[in-house]
């Protein structure tokens, strides 16, 4: 046995050995009592979005049976009936002719409690109270803080899922699947009216969410001798119920905005998130060229389509009234056509050695028609269509093409050791973008063996090199604009024509893994990894100019029989980015003030990362008795260090914290041959500090009226007392 | 005392509980969890008398053991149609020599290599789960598929969310130590299983996503960000991950790295996106005070739609 097999199978008794898991092989079993969740609730797990203080009924039922004189089988499922996400299923079926999969699922998220000045959450019309005290900042508005009502932030989804698959003659299999998945709740969407200068001014609105997705996914496959096949198609289509979000503006006209645009009779409307569909054909071909020769070929044409009625430039009648250049379209009619085709011949010869050569070709045609939009800067100002307006706005339909094309093979060196190589480039050509190519080239090292039955050694290196086409910064800020606008602007560019996007940069990649294993009894496992990517922007003028990451990780495992397992893990990773980049004005002193580098900063970000668990599972008093412990802890101290250059200035900032810790305490006792009392307890400790929330209230920011979310610092119960019984 | 009397009262339940749970199928024909009797191969039989222990008898009640199903080859080779005619095994050994290993064993005590004991599960599972696995990843990896499941059960571990997770973990400790992240996927308590997104067996995805592009996996739940959108953000439509990192990070939603500085190392304009953001930027005694580009929500202060916009007034994501 190596020590692959060996690790494996010591994880696999842990993930069986669970107290409150049957203990006896097959179904027929039902769990139910109460729990009592005590403090504000916990973000993690099964507990997450539970009511605070708040009593929950233990259900669960695992069932099964025979119907059809004994060759149709039913199994049903049950779940966490007591709790805000639960689950349940049914399936049933015969062995080798067909099978029906039904599931409900409910997954409730993680509450922040935020507050806010406006009415009618839920809805998609948002109003000020009666009474409101406009002002040009939060500083004078007096009544914000005594409007400001609590709500919950969060979201909970809803999956119902049908399943079918028949197996069909001559060695065919009909595999089709309908999911349903509605998602309800509150998000936070920053309102905005204004648009440059210093004129804008936020209220963050609780966004109602309430968005359906439907999808119906079926398969044919063929399997039989050298060849398999496979044709699908799947279409998905995402429903909106809030097709707009309009919001009471709180703040007074200012100067800058048409006088129109502030309270009481200033509106803003966005867009969520508008209704889409996607469709794709795919097919799919195993064939065994040879006893040791495989060809897999996959094909995947997709097309995403989204075509919702645009809202107005603006929602301000008297705004509306300026418009001169109406919508160039009633709406997007939007089309993105996808391709994906994976070639891959693999081979096993016998003598221990054997090769990969892939290539995939991944294409997203972006065939959304083009058109300028003379935008109304944030429901604020007339229509300003002047020729040389900033307001003139072509969309950029961006796309891109990747291939990738590799190969990789190994050996055996003697012994168990063996030996990987892998050669990789791929090339990215893009629409619209800073830089039309990128190429990259991969070469991979692995090497593993087992020196000893009882040890492990794997060493992986991957080095790849990132280029490509000239880098032109101001290509879509040219293609974006009307020519008359491009050339009012000094230097005609908007980002730094130094700055490089690190998605698109040069970059030199090197990493490395290193993993030892040891498993000194068969009762026991120890691993020790050590993770290292290293990334170097050096041509990067400004943006990210490295990114390194490490991590070292250590486990131990032990399972001296089913009846007494204990595992535990630690680990630390350490991330460390470094960004340049340069702060400049508009105005007379742009050109000068962007090509000076006493204008420069950098950010150092450093974060750390300490995670460890410890988890035992003991049977006692003959098996009688069984108990679980589970511990787990991380731990996250973020730094970002700003420096400047002459001309600027930084202050330090605070350091964030957060320190998750979990404990689970389950017992299980045997009272009888088919019943059990199980006793389960978890505590939830979340602390953590930071400067962006922390103290950040709604009126803090004089142009933005914030939620006022404060960090999660809470330590939260759950306790359960149920009974099991099997029948 | 109290646990019997329990125990004896929920007892008196049991036959409400097998009918309520017939009625919840709407199938049930008999016996609720007693399996139908169906004669054994007489190979089995001739198993069953050394191997009469619980792994075997739970095989038996799995579904390779199906004698209905002609697919499982049970029905006529019995448990010599995965572990071999094993004929050396099944013959008495000379006195004092120990009796010879089946021709094919699985596992801990396995002899043969991983490819061959894989083979034994893709003769059969070639049309779904095999069609992509050699080649994969985890063929490379000499991973074997006893490794991750058990056969000799009732019901495979794997297909619980937490075991399934608890096994991956095994090998990926650096995912686990991410899963454990404030911001992180729920994947605790099995609420999402690593097999929602991943294809383990081989994919035509990368990293073994079950679709066939990292932006098609997300989209499988977060079909609002699907698009097209009028105002495209292009790294979002390209690849979630040049922002998020979806097994956990230190920084919510999943973000590689802390806003508004993610946002700075592609965008750096004039005015505020390229201004220095550090401590000046905090709140000071008196308020209103602060910078809005790097408290509360930072850049999402004002450019919400990072995603993507649909808004004809939205071009700077900001409607």
């Amino acid at each position: 046995m190596n020590w692959l097999h060996r690790r494996c199978c010591l994880w696999l008794a842990l993930a069986a050995l669970s107290p409150t898991t049957a203990a006896a092989s097959g179904c027929g079993s039902v769990v139910f009592g109460a729990g009592w969740l005590d403090g504000p609730g916990m973000r993690f797990g099964r507990y997450a979005g539970q009511a605070a203080d708040h009593s929950f009924g233990v259900l669960q039922i695992d069932a099964c049976g025979h119907y059809a004189a004994g060759v149709g089988r039913w199994v049903l499922r049950i779940d966490d009936a007591g709790l805000g996400s639960r689950r349940a299923s049914l399936g049933m079926g015969v062995q080798g002719r067909y099978r029906i999969e039904l599931e409900h699922r409910r997954l409730a998220g993680a509450r922040d409690v935020a507050r806010t000045p406006l009415q009618g959450l839920g809805s998609s019309n948002l109003l000020l109270p009666a009474g409101w005290t406009a002002a040009p900042t939060t500083a004078a508005m007096s009544s914000l803080l005594p409007s400001l009502g609590e709500f919950d932030l969060g979201s909970t989804r809803r999956r119902t899922l049908l399943g079918l698959s028949v197996v069909l003659p001559e060695s065919w299999q009909l595999d089709t699947r309908v999911r349903d998945e509605t998602r309800s709740g509150i998000k936070p969407f920053a309102g905005l009216i204004g648009h440059s200068g210093g004129t804008p001014r936020v209220v963050v609105l609780p966004e109602p969410i309430d968005g359906r997705t439907r999808e119906f996914d079926t398969a044919l496959h063929y399997a039989a001798g050298a060849r398999q096949f496979r044709i699908g198609y799947k279409l998905s289509l995402f429903d909106n119920s809030h097709t707009s979000l309009r919001w009471q503006n709180p703040y007074a006209a200012i100067a800058g905005w048409h006088p129109s645009a502030g309270f009481p009779s200033g509106s803003g409307q966005a867009q969520p998130a508008p209704d889409n569909q996607f469709h794709q054909l795919s097919l799919g071909l195993a064939q065994q060229l040879a006893p040791q020769l495989r060809l897999n070929a996959d094909l995947a044409l997709g097309r995403m389509l989204q075509d919702q009625t645009f809202l107005p430039y603006s929602i301000n009648p008297s705004l509306q009234d300026s418009i001169t250049q109406p919508l160039p379209r009633a709406s997007l009619d939007g089309r993105i056509d996808t391709s994906l085709l994976n070639l891959r011949l693999s081979s096993r010869p016998p003598q221990g050695w054997h090769w990969n050569l892939f290539y995939r070709f991944d294409e997203r045609d972006n065939r959304t028609p083009q058109a300028e939009y003379v935008s109304i800067g944030g429901d604020a100002q007339t229509q300003d269509s002047a020729t040389a307006s900033s307001r003139r706005r072509i969309n950029l339909p961006y796309g891109f093409r990747e291939q990738r094309l590799g190969v990789d093979a190994g050996t055996r060196i003697g012994g168990d050791a063996r030996l990987d190589l892998g050669a990789q480039h791929s090339q990215i050509d893009r629409t619209w973008s800073a830089r039309e190519r990128t190429e990259e080239s991969r070469l991979q090292l692995g090497l593993r063996g087992d020196p000893r039955e009882w040890l492990n050694l794997a060493l992986r290196v991957i080095g790849s090199d990132r280029g490509g086409s000239t880098h032109i910064g101001n290509r879509a800020f040219l293609a974006g604009h009307a020519p008359a606008y491009i050339e009012s602007v000094p230097g005609a560019f908007e980002n730094l024509p130094d700055l490089r996007s690190y998605a698109l940069a040069d970059r030199r990649r090197l990493q490395s893994s290193l993993a030892l294993g040891i498993a000194p009894a068969a009762q026991w496992s120890l691993a020790l990894t050590h993770g290292s990517t290293r990334d170097s922007y050096a041509r990067s003028e400004l943006g990210l100019t490295r990114a390194n990451i490490r991590d070292l990780n250590l486990d131990a495992s032990f399972s001296a029989s089913e009846a007494w397992t204990l595992h535990a893990f630690a680990a630390r990773e350490w991330m460390a980015f470094d960004q340049d980049g340069r702060s400049f004005q508009g105005g007379a002193a742009r050109l000068q003030q962007a090509a000076d580098p006493a204008r420069n900063w950098q950010a150092e970000h450093r974060d750390r990362v300490d995670t460890m668990g410890l988890g035992a599972r003991r049977a006692l008093r003959d098996g009688r008795l069984r108990v679980g412990v589970d511990y787990a802890r991380s731990q996250v101290a973020g730094d970002v260090r700003v420096s400047t250059a002459a001309a600027l200035t930084a202050l330090p900032l605070p350091t964030t914290r957060a320190r998750l810790t979990t404990l689970d305490i389950d017992l299980a006792w045997r009272l009888g041959t088919r019943s059990e009392l199980l006793l389960g307890y978890r505590r939830e400790a979340f602390r953590s500090s930071d400067w962006a929330r922390d103290g950040v209230a709604p009126n803090t920011l004089a142009n933005v009226i914030l939620l006022g979310e404060e960090s999660p610092d809470y330590s939260a119960h759950a306790l359960a007392l149920s009974y099991r019984t099997e029948f | 005392m109290l646990g019997t009397l329990v125990s004896m009262k929920i007892a008196s339940l049991r036959p409400w509980v097998c009918v309520f749970v017939a009625l919840l199928s709407g199938h049930a024909t008999g016996a609720v969890a007693s399996a139908p009797g169906t004669a054994l191969p007489e190979s089995v039989e001739n198993c069953l008398l050394c191997h009469d222990d619980d792994a075997t008898q739970a095989l038996l009640a799995g579904p390779h053991a199906s004698t209905a199903d002609s697919r499982t080859g049970f029905a006529e080779h019995g448990c010599g149609n995965c572990h071999g005619n094993s004929e050396a095994h099944m013959r008495r050994p000379p006195r004092g020599e120990p009796r010879a290993a089946p021709d094919h064993v699985f596992g801990p005590a396995a002899t043969t290599s991983a490819a061959d004991q894989n083979m034994q599960c893709t003769g059969c599972h070639r049309g779904t789960l095999g069609m992509h696995w050699q080649g994969s990843p985890h063929e490379a990896e000499g991973l074997t598929c006893v490794g991750c499941h058990r056969v000799h059960t009732a019901t495979d571990t794997m297909h619980d969310a937490e075991s399934q997770s608890a096994a991956c973990f095994g090998c990926h400790p650096r995912t686990r130590a991410e899963t454990l992240r404030a911001s992180s996927h729920p994947l605790r308590d099995g609420q999402m299983a690593c097999s929602d997104c991943h294809a383990v067996h081989g994919s035509v995805g990368p990293g073994l996503l079950r679709a066939a592009t990292l932006n098609e996996s997300c989209y499988e739940c977060h079909a609002e960000l699907r698009g097209p959108f009028l105002w495209e953000h292009p790294p979002a439509r390209e690849d979630c991950s040049n922002c998020h990192r979806p097994h956990g990070s230190n920084h919510a939603p999943l973000l590689t790295q802390r806003a508004p500085w993610l946002c700075q190392q592609c965008h750096l304009a004039q005015f505020h996106p390229s201004t220095a953001l550090s401590g000046s930027g905090l709140p000071g005694p008196s308020l209103p005070s602060g910078s809005q580009s790097l408290l509360g929500r930072n850049c999402m202060n004002c450019h919400p739609q990072v995603h993507g916009s649909n808004h004809p007034s939205g071009a700077g994501q900001t409607r």
